[in-house]
Parts: structure tokens; sequence; C-alpha cells
């Protein structure tokens, strides 16, 4: 039985912990916040980062660790501004998001502001390219982005602070305290940050300007209790409370700007997860409530939204025999809104799915087949299948591939907001296939995947034949496909500890059918999606000293304005120090952003900051019992 | 040749001296501040001899064509401030008209002023779009760009139909130009300008355009907005101009329809009849025939469309409703 516990947790993150289940040992519990099946689907290229990668990132948000160890690409509209994903050319709402298992896209618009993700509120994260509907529902067409929290892995208590001050009045105060006793484990983390973004950029003339309204504050906090009662269960409780109150600037062409957007949200929710000798069972309950509220004196315009969204999902992985496991699971989602533009109604979408997942082992070959069915108000989806597979070709050569159907619904803007919302929209539906190649060798690692997708009933505003405004409609179709490469390379002499890793990624992402409004020509790559990608770092640690350097190259981009945005390459460096002292640890560090002080924009007439300079402490203590 | 000379001029003296007629939008009687958007349902206005439909939406709150205003407000940029002139009042009078312009705007010449030639009117930009090319907004850029020297511009291009076809030729009106080598000479047009239509010769209608130098994948950033006041018509002689026919003579029902028109024509000779949607454009035309005729409008999209009947005695014009319930 010991070995079937083993087996089905093989792939899963807790092996360590779980692989002595006779000894009292403490459950991962959120460690394994959703079932290794649909965590960690056969066949699709996963990236994971833990506490101590994040902790490198300490202060940055989750766009910054995707972007410089992801290689994804980040739309941003300069610093502390909007930020959105676009993964494998997908749009913005092509990006899953999932936070202890239960999806953060906003129901209105389909997809999340990255620039409210602080990297200090999560303790793991890990990404999935490729589509994961199967498993993970609407959305997951580009990837899949996971959030975790999870209680000390150890009995005791850790307490730390930072603070960290910057180039533009950039300043970023953290706080957490963690314990874990008998039956109970608590995490309380707390930050605050704020800029005067009143960075300098430079005109393509060579004037010199100062960008203006750019401020932001923002602050958080996170309560996370942890129950318990026996070994082999536990009930987590999460709250998650965050304001962010940043004016707009203006853009390069306009002279002053009056905007500014406060954002609020709360997240709650439940987690019940059960070890078995044959499975895992695990039960969730959410319960969000976001507002945004957009001001614009100089235009008299204020635009108050909200909505709140019920989750629950329950799901059970039973390990059938050594070689065979299966997942099963259901899902259910009520969401509603309030906004201007759906001009006193009160849309509600509901929301559920079934969904099953079967894996089955032949030597090294691993086969896994996923489905789920998805129903939305009266409409069902069309059943989304996922088949991966992979296996060995020589001891240091692998291959896997996947081929998938993947989905995202129409958002509640895209249906009702008026004018313009359609009641009547698809869902955006398509097929893909990836298929790589994994080799390995002593220090050297190698990967290469590449991928094709087709997305049918793409959602684009457009105006349509007898129509004289704008509306939501399933217009296009569009054909991703290209090549992901990473090489990595270790070392250590002596004291000295080398990481080196680059990659390369190639994109073409085209809408294939030809529209008037908005005007798109067939073939034409999608905008605000680079077609190449490349970033190459390095590590060097000696002792307390950590070295890092990282350049990432981006290629030029189409905008929505008739105009090429060039392309740029940008610098990152970092050194810290680290002194352990008893149960103390001091980190200390200093950076560079835009080391080379680029002068670049990823968002046409968004400018973006150049170089810039941040120091902080990390002051922290830990205690085991 | 002194014979055609005169023969000319004399011609010529005959056209000058048909009488003319303004039309400066006051017949509304609105105080300053005031404004017109069809909120009321009205689907058009008439002032002169002009004809200008609107099309408003109850549901988005938003209208398309033609507005008539009052207002004065000369600060507010953005959106909501749509019915303001920059002058903040009309060419030497309170009301003028506002025309949003996308993808264009028509205005029906009727009554004795249909058929015949139009000789110009005042033009001036909205405060929304003044503000928005002077200072740039979140959607559309400042006029010269970042560095003030980009050769920008905001063109009204006016056009005309006659017997349903649309001119080739136009007149072309810079709202708006950056174009000049010395920034100095860029200008946004901010006082009541005259535009000469002469050249354009008779019309049954107009139509107005508008492009810029900012465009995007959405269309035109610049807000396709502009403001009109005394447009000036000529008043055709009944002998060589045909005369508006009794409105009894036509009757439709039901309108608004959803799926056929029944148009009862009261006459016992054929008349020929186009069918045009709100920007001018002719999507039908037919023999109108002595009793019910039936006119389809199933496949066509939502709104107000004009039916322009015409006989050898005169012509006559009627709105027709569509709707989808």
């Amino acid at each position: 039985m010991r070995q079937l516990l083993i087996l089905f947790l093989s792939v899963s993150y807790a092996v360590p912990l779980l692989a002595q289940p006779d000894t009292a040992v403490l459950l991962p519990a959120a460690e394994i916040t959703t079932s290794p099946l649909r965590a960690n689907f056969t066949g699709s290229q996963e990236q994971r980062w833990d506490s101590t990668d994040i902790n490198r990132y300490t202060g940055y948000y989750l766009t910054d660790l995707l972007e410089r160890e992801g290689g994804i690409f980040i739309k941003n509209y300069g610093g502390g501004s909007i930020a959105t994903t676009s993964i494998r050319g997908g749009s913005a709402g092509h990006t899953a998001v999932t936070w202890n298992g239960l999806p953060l896209q906003s129901p209105m618009l389909g997809q999340l502001d990255f620039s409210l993700l602080p990297l200090a509120f999560v303790d793991g994260v890990n990404l999935q390219r490729g589509g994961g509907s199967a498993a993970w529902g609407s959305g997951a067409i580009g990837g899949t982005v996971g959030l975790r929290n999870t209680p000390l892995s150890y009995r005791g208590m850790e307490a730390g602070a930072q603070t960290m001050l910057g180039s533009f009045g950039f300043q970023d105060h953290q706080a957490r305290a963690r314990y874990r006793g008998e039956q109970w484990a608590f995490n309380t983390r707390l930050f605050r940050r704020s800029a005067d973004n009143d960075f300098s950029y430079r005109l393509d003339s060579g004037e010199e300007r100062q960008q203006t309204h750019a401020d932001f504050r923002q602050q958080g906090i996170m309560q996370e209790v942890y129950w318990q009662p026996r070994p082999d269960r536990q009930l987590a409780a999460f709250a998650w409370w965050q304001t962010s109150d940043r004016n707009i600037p203006p853009l390069t062409t306009q002279t002053r700007s009056e905007a500014l957007q406060l954002d609020t949200f709360l997240r709650t929710a439940l987690h019940y997860q059960q070890l078995s000798k044959r499975g895992v069972f695990n039960a969730r309950l959410g319960w969000f409530r976001e507002a945004i509220d957009y001001q614009d004196d100089a235009i008299l315009l204020r635009a108050l939204s909200h909505f709140h969204t019920l989750m629950a999902e329950v799901e059970q992985q039973w390990a059938l025999s050594a070689d065979l496991e299966l997942q099963a699971g259901l899902f259910y989602n009520r969401a509603t809104a309030t906004a201007d533009g759906y001009r006193g109604e009160q849309p509600e979408q509901q929301r559920a799915a079934a969904f099953a997942s079967l894996r089955k082992e032949w030597n090294a070959l691993r086969v896994q087949l996923s489905l789920r069915q998805e129903r939305v108000d009266e409409n069902w989806v069309p059943i989304v299948p996922a088949l991966g597979a992979n296996g060995p070709i020589t001891s240091n050569l692998s291959w896997q591939a996947k081929i998938s159907r993947n989905y995202r619904i129409p958002t509640l803007n895209d249906l009702y907001w008026l004018p313009g919302g359609n009641p009547d929209l698809l869902p955006e539906i398509g097929w893909s296939a990836e298929g790589g190649l994994n080799w390995q060798k002593e220090a050297w690692s190698y990967t290469v995947t590449g991928f094709h997708r087709r997305i049918d009933d793409w959602i684009l505003w457009g105006i349509t034949e007898g129509q004289n405004f704008w509306s939501a409609n399933n217009l296009t179709e569009v054909w991703s496909r290209g090549l992901e490469q990473r090489l990595s390379y270790s070392l250590t002499t002596g004291k000295w500890q080398w990481e080196g890793d680059i990659g390369y990624d190639y994109i073409r992402s085209t809408n294939e059918i030809a529209i008037q409004q908005p005007r798109i020509a067939e073939g034409e790559q999608l905008a605000y999606t680079p077609e190449h990608l490349a970033f190459g770092r390095i590590t060097v640690s000696k002792d307390a000293l950590q070295f890092t350097y990282q350049h990432r190259l981006t290629s030029a981009v189409q905008t929505l304005n008739d105009t090429e945005l060039p392309g740029y390459h940008l610098g990152f460096a970092q050194l810290q120090y680290q002194l352990n002292w008893q149960k103390f640890t001091l980190q200390a560090f200093g950076r560079a952003d835009n080391l080379w002080n680029a002068s670049y924009r990823i968002v046409d007439r968004r400018p973006m900051p150049g170089r810039s300079f941040q120091l902080g402490i990390n002051l922290f203590f830990k205690h085991k019992h | 040749m002194k014979w055609t000379s005169t023969t000319i001029l004399l011609l010529l003296c005959t056209a000058l001296s048909y009488a003319q007629t303004t039309a400066g939008f006051e017949n509304f009687d609105l105080e300053p501040g005031e404004a017109l958007n069809g909120s009321d349902g009205s689907g058009s206005f008439q002032s002169g001899n002009l004809f200008l439909p609107n099309s408003y939406n109850p549901d988005f709150n938003s209208w398309a064509g033609w507005a008539i205003s009052a207002s004065t407000d000369v600060t507010t940029p953005g959106f909501m401030n749509d019915l303001s002139a920059i002058t903040g009042g009309g060419y030497n009078s309170t009301a003028y008209a506002v025309s949003f312009a996308s993808p264009q705007s028509v205005i029906v010449l009727q009554g004795v002023a249909a058929g015949g030639a139009v000789e110009g009117f005042y033009v001036t930009n909205g405060t929304y779009p003044y503000l928005s090319m002077l200072e740039g907004d979140g959607f559309a850029k400042k006029f010269g760009g970042e560095s003030g020297d980009d050769p920008d511009f905001f063109l009204l291009t006016i056009k005309k139909y006659l017997g349903g076809e649309l001119s080739t030729d136009s007149v072309n009106f810079y709202l708006a130009d950056y174009r000049f080598e010395d920034n100095s000479q860029d200008y946004i047009v901010e006082e009541w300008t005259y535009v000469d239509l002469s050249t354009l010769g008779n019309a049954d209608s107009l139509q107005f355009t508008m492009s810029s130098t900012d465009n995007g994948m959405f269309g035109m950033n610049t807000p396709a907005y502009f403001c009109m006041d005394d447009l000036t018509t000529t008043d055709m002689p009944v002998s060589t101009k045909r005369a508006e026919l009794p409105a009894a003579d036509l009757n439709v029902f039901p309108n608004p329809a959803s799926a056929t028109w029944h148009a009862q024509w009261a006459s016992d000779r054929e008349a020929e009849a186009r069918l045009m949607n709100i920007s001018g454009q002719v999507l039908q035309t037919f023999r109108l025939m002595p009793g019910t005729n039936a006119i389809d409008a199933l496949t066509l999209p939502e709104g107000i469309y004009v039916l322009q009947v015409r006989t050898a005695d005169g012509f006559l014009t009627k709105k027709l409703f569509k709707t989808n319930f």
C-alpha cells in the first residue's frame, strides 16, 4: 500500500514528506493544493518555483518572475499600471490563473491584472504552458499559472520584515509571521508599496520628459489558518484583502491626465483535504468580491464596477493499481456583477463542470487522458479532451506530446455590456498540439517544444454588417504556432556555484480571417504579440554573496494604432548578501532594473522607466521546535 | 459671340436670382446650454429645407447622425461633452447642428431645395474633438504627436447624392492642419468658417465623412464630430423643379415594421421609389404601383430609413422605421 502511495505521488511535490506515512508525518497539505493528475499533466511543459526561488524576487511581482524566469511576454502599461500576459501567442484572457486551485480571472473581463499580485503573498508558483482546459476549464488556452500558499514545513515559527527603497520614490514594506504547532498553523502577511513613478523618458526626437500623474499605492493583508486534527486531513482557511490606488499617467500624446483607478478585493477560501491510502480528496469553497472604481474628473467620468463570485469544487484522486490512477471532480461557479454598462441589470452567470482524468503507465511510457464538460447558464460548452504522453528514448533523452481541446467562455462584459454586449456569443474554442524533447546530461539540460494551436470563434469587438456600433462577436480564427527552447547548465567549483540558462521562443500568432472593422488582415500577427523572445541568465554564488544578471530581448510588435513598436533588450542585475546569526537571517540586496538604460515601450504611447535602482533589507527569524 | 455671352450672362442672372433658404437651426427655440440629441425619439430634425436624420438608442443613451445644440461648454474635454461647439454658440446665433459622422452623416434636401444647388455652410470643431486634438486624451493623440512635428490633419469631406448616385467630386475642409513645416502655422479651427459647396452643383442630399491621421485597428481615433450652422440652399422654381406632393398620397403601414412595410400609393400613376438608409445610401430602387406595394424590411437592420417617391409632378419623402420586435 505504501508503494502505491509513493507511486501515485511520484509526480507530485510531496514525495519526501509522504514517503514515510507511518511516522507522525506532517501533512504536506497545501503543498499539494490540487491532485497531481490535474496540476501536472503528462506531456506538457511545466516550470515550478518554490519559496527559495521566490525569495530571490522579494519585493517583486508575479509578472517579474514570469517575465524573467518564465520568458513570458508581459504587456505592461508602465510602472504600477495594468499588466497582462500573453503565453504562446494567446490573448490576456487565455492565461488561467489559480490561487490554491480556484480560478482568479475576473468574470467581467476574463483576465487578471498581474500588477496586483505581490510575490510575497505566495509560497509557490507553477507555470504550465499550453492548453489546460481539460483540467482548469475556461481560459486555460495559452497557459496556466498556479499560485500556492503553504504552512511552514516544520513545527516552529518564522517571522520577518523587509524594507526596500528605490528610484522614483519607490518604497516597499513587508512583514510576515508563520507559525506551525501540533494541529494548527497560521500565516500572516502584510505589504505596502508605493512609488511616485516620476521617471524621465526620452522621445525619439531626443527630448527628455518627466512622467506625471503616475504615482500609486498598494497595500494588502493575507491570513491563512491551517487546522490538522489528524495527520491525514487538513482544513485551511484563506483571506486576502488588498487595495490599490493608482493615478493613470497621460499618454505621450496627451498633455495631462486626471484619471485614476482604485482596485479593491477580498478573496476568501476554504480548503479541505484528506489523504487516504488510495488517494487524495480535495474540497474547495471560494468567495471573492472585487471592485474597480475608474474616475476621470477631466471628462466627468466615473465608472464603478464590482463582482462577486462563489466557487465550489470537489475532486478525488484514486490510485487504482500501481500503474493506473484516476481523478474526477465537479466544479460550480456563480458570478454576479454590477457596472454602469449593464444599465441597471445585474447579470449572473452560473457554471457547472465535471472533469475526469486517467493516467496509465506501461513500463516507462506514461499516458494520460482527461475530459471536461462544462455548462454555462443554459448552454453546454463542447466537451474538451486532452491526451498526453511521455517516455524515454535513451537514458539522456525523453519525449513528450500532448493534444488537447481548449476554450474560453465569453466574459460578462462581452455578453451584457451595453452597447455592444452580445448574449448569443459562443465560447472561443480550438485544438492544440505540442511535442517536445528533453535532454539531460550531467549539469546540462536542454528542452525543445513545438506547438500548434487554432482557436475558432475568437471574440473581438467590431462593427458587423448592418450595425452602427461596436459589439462583441465571434469574429475570427487565430492560428498560433512556435518553438520554445531552453538550455541550462550548472557548475560548482570549490566555493563557487554557477548557474546559467538561456531561452528562446519563436511565436507566430496570426489572424486567419480578414476583418473590416477592426481592420485586421488575414495572416497578420496579432497586435502586442512579439515573434521573438529570448533571455539569458547567470547566477554566481560564493559563500554569502550571490550575483545574478539577466538579459531579455523582445522583438518588435504591432500596436493598435497602425504603428510598430521597435524591439528592445533589457538588463537586470542583483547582488545579494546573506548573513546568518543564530536564528536570525539578514539579507541585504541591491538591484538595477533596465541596467543599460534602454528607452523602450511595451504599449504604444506608454513610456517605460529607464535605469532604476533598489536597495533592500530582509530580516527574519526562524525557530524550529 | 456677343449673343452667346449675353445669353450666358442672362442665364447666370436667372440662376443667381433664385431665392435661397438658410437653415440656422433657431427654429427649435433652444436656450443657451440646451441641446436635442434625439432622446425624445423624434428620429430626425428639420430646419429650413433640411432633413437631418438622427438615430438615438435609448438603451445605450447614445446618438448618431445629427443633434441640435445651443450648448456653450468650451472647456470640458471628453465624450460626455459631445454636443458643444468650440465657439460656444452658433454663427452669430444661439443654436447650431452637431454631427457624429462615423462612418458618415447625411443631410437630405427637401421641399424646394431638393435637387437644387447648395451654396455653402459654416463649420467649426466640436469642443470634444477640439480639445482632444489640442491636448490628446486616453484614446486619441494630441496633434503634432510627441514631438509636435507630426503632419496631422482632421478632414471633413462633403459629397452629394443626385439621382441616387454619389458624386466623385467632393469638397474638402481641414478642421485641423498640422502639416506645415513651420509648426507655428499649424491650426485647429476654432471659429465658424464658411465652406463653399457651389462646386458640387445640384444635389438631393449631402454626405459628410471624416478622416484624420490618427488611426488604428478600430478606425479613426480622433472623435468624428463637427458642428454646422447656416447651411444655405437654393429654392428651385417650380417650373424647373419637382414640387412636394401631398403627404396623404403615400401611406405606409405598419410603421415601424419588422418584416414588411405596406406602402399605399394613392395615385393612378406609377412612381419611382428609392429606399435609403440613414446615411443616404440607396438600398433599393423600385416602381411604386398604384395601390398597395410591399417593401421588404426583414433583411434590414433595425433603424430609420427614408423612402423617396418621385413622379413627373413632384416628390415625397417618408421616414420608415424598422424594428426587430
